[in-house]
């Protein structure tokens, strides 16, 4: 009998628990700033007697009406929380927000039943601490043992550690996840201070970090681990999160850095401050693009700062070309890391334009667009057959 | 050319016997920058079912009307409905996979004693109904319901986003409908009056209860 077999009915009555839908939608709510939303895993999936595999990546079950992805079931374990932090509306300074609580089998049967109608495509499990971060992260981890265990599924489970617990409970969520993350949220202690005086951000977050780091070297995940900050929660600029990002890329060895700008929420401590606009979140997205993917280096994009440390309004590429480009570039002679410098040009369309060059001349702008390339954005920067756009202005003409 | 290229192509609808010619005696470095309008057409031809086999990979839904048998709608415009199942049957061996619309469905099972491929005439609709699907399965539908609408942050609406990634064509695979909702409210319903009044966490229940 495989684990199929096993899958009950998610409630008794002949239509679906109220309270559960309510359960549901609360327990996933209390999630959705968390933005991960990744599904890729290097793990490779064999045998018959399972549910599952894990996929492509690009994958996305659905679109939210924000337009962002929905691949995961995203959800908290419970909404109990004992720690106070400002922004969270499950806090323990937060008011008016009813508790929930999953148990392991209903939150396992939950995602057996979305999976296997293809709604999702794995299990982004968080939670707040309830009464104790270590009692919750035991019945997280529980729920995902039934699910690999006794229910045989073999999709995408990412595992978030909830700060300061133990170094075994994060060596058996390693054992269990493809990606496990914890969120260090803000730049260091000082402002964690600010945002949630009742986290240690050495001991409960950075510590739980290293140790991550260190049984990665003895039970690899096949989708690494990440971490989250919010931008703006306190007063930190962007170059302080910047700094901190590629401290995380270069010492905690993270997959991924992932930005959230603060948003005022009600019934929060900090429900009377602004929110942070979602430009200066998304320019941070930009600038971990150019250092992670683009391999730009941390000095190399020193520059796109202005002299508060603070990101321009404009995308900070445009910035860092200005920087580190001497004059216009001819896509038929440029390296491959002057192709990446001009804007509008990514990696693969930098790949194709080497690749294509081997065989031929690239004549006209019409064939750059065709390999890939955002031309509105990159032709002020390129010259073609001697001929270039005049209106760059720190070329002159 | 890549296999999976050259898969991709044979199940175009407006395949003819001279694009296979043609693609096979070409690389995959001559589609980046077509030489004449007949490697375009292969180019494009390829990018149009691999998008669509993309698509409906995450889109398609399935029900269990019975233990071991999982059903899902799909009506691609290319002959991907094999691979489609084919797909599944690999993500659940041990299942019997039917994918289809109301022209033809196709059903894949993978499992220890070997492999099932078979493309049938007919309607899923009449397979549906006689498997006994649309009863309690929906559990799932409505659940997700649920979870969907609490993944939405009004402060980041960006319908003209969501359109674009989540095309209407594939609403149907998608399943995206407010059934639970008095006066049945639909999806359309529902992206129309969130442009005037979707300010705040309490309007996302507005279309659930």
């Amino acid at each position: 009998m495989n684990g199929a077999d096993k899958l009950g009915h998610l409630s008794s009555s002949a239509t679906l628990d109220v309270e559960l839908q309510a359960k549901v939608s609360a327990l996933g709510r209390g999630s959705r700033h968390d933005v991960c939303a990744s599904t890729s895993s290097s793990r490779s999936v064999s045998g018959f007697r399972r549910i599952g595999a894990v996929s492509f990546p690009g994958v996305c079950q659905a679109f939210t009406p924000d337009g962002r992805c929905v691949s995961l079931f995203k959800t908290l374990y419970t909404n109990a929380c004992t720690h106070s932090c400002y922004y969270c509306p499950n806090g323990a300074m937060s008011r008016g927000c009813r508790k929930y609580s999953f148990t392991p089998e209903e939150l396992a049967k939950i995602v057996l039943k979305l999976y296997k109608e293809n709604y999702i495509e794995g299990l982004f499990l968080s939670s707040g601490v309830g009464r104790d971060e270590e009692r919750t992260m035991e019945e997280m981890i529980e729920a995902v043992e039934l699910l690999r265990g006794k229910y045989g599924f073999e999709g995408y489970v990412h595992l978030k550690i909830l700060p300061g617990v133990g170094r075994d409970h994060i060596r058996r969520a390693m054992e269990l996840a493809d990606r496990v993350s914890i969120n260090i949220e803000t730049v260091s202690s000082s402002t964690m201070g600010e945002i949630s005086p009742s986290k240690d951000y050495l001991t409960d977050i950075l510590r739980r970090q290293s140790f991550i780091r260190e049984e990665m070297r003895r039970t690899p995940l096949p989708a690494g681990h990440t971490t989250q900050m919010i931008v703006g929660g306190a007063e930190e600029r962007d170059l302080d999160i910047f700094r901190r990002a590629v401290y995380e890329y270069r010492k905690m060895g993270v997959r991924r850095v992932y930005y959230s700008a603060f948003t005022s929420i009600e019934g929060t401590p900090f429900e009377g401050r602004e929110s942070v606009p979602l430009q200066r979140e998304k320019r941070h997205y930009q600038l971990d693009w150019l250092h992670r993917v683009y391999g730009f280096s941390e000095k190399e994009l020193f520059c796109v700062f202005d002299d508060e440390g603070y990101l321009p309004a404009e995308d900070p590429k445009k910035r860092l070309a200005e920087c580190l480009l001497d004059g216009p570039v001819d896509p038929n002679t440029a390296s491959f890391k002057e192709l990446l410098t001009v804007p509008g040009i990514g990696p693969v369309s930098a790949g194709r334009i080497i690749r294509i060059r081997k065989r031929r001349r690239i004549e006209s702008p019409e064939e750059l667009s065709e390999l890939g390339v955002a031309l509105k954005r990159a032709w002020p920067y390129l010259l073609l057959r001697g001929w270039r756009q005049s209106t760059l202005r720190w070329w002159g003409s | 050319m890549r296999e999976s290229s050259i898969n991709y192509l044979k199940r175009h609808r407006d395949l003819r016997q001279a694009d296979i010619l043609l693609a096979q005696g070409i690389s995959e470095d001559d589609l980046l920058l077509p030489e004449n309008e007949k490697v375009r057409r292969i180019r494009r031809m390829i990018r149009e079912v691999g998008t669509e086999y993309h698509y409906l990979k995450s889109f398609i839904r399935f029900e269990e009307p019975r233990r071991g048998i999982l059903v899902g709608y799909a009506s691609p415009k290319h002959r991907i409905k094999q691979m489609l199942a084919d797909h599944f049957a690999h993500r659940f061996p041990g299942n019997l996979i039917v994918v289809g619309d109301e022209r033809s469905f196709c059903l894949s099972l993978l499992s220890e004693r070997g492999r099932l491929r078979v493309e049938v005439k007919g309607s899923i609709k009449v397979l549906r109904r006689e498997l006994g699907c649309g009863g309690r399965e929906d559990e799932g539908s409505v659940l997700w319901e649920s979870y969907y609408f609490s993944q939405y942050e009004p402060r980041r609406r960006n319908l003209g986003m969501f359109k674009r990634r989540m095309p209407e064509r594939y609403r149907r695979e998608v399943k995206l409908k407010l059934k639970s909702t008095p006066g049945n409210v639909t999806l359309d319903d529902f992206l129309k009056n969130k442009e005037e009044e979707c300010s705040g966490d309490k309007d996302i229940s507005y279309g659930l209860l």
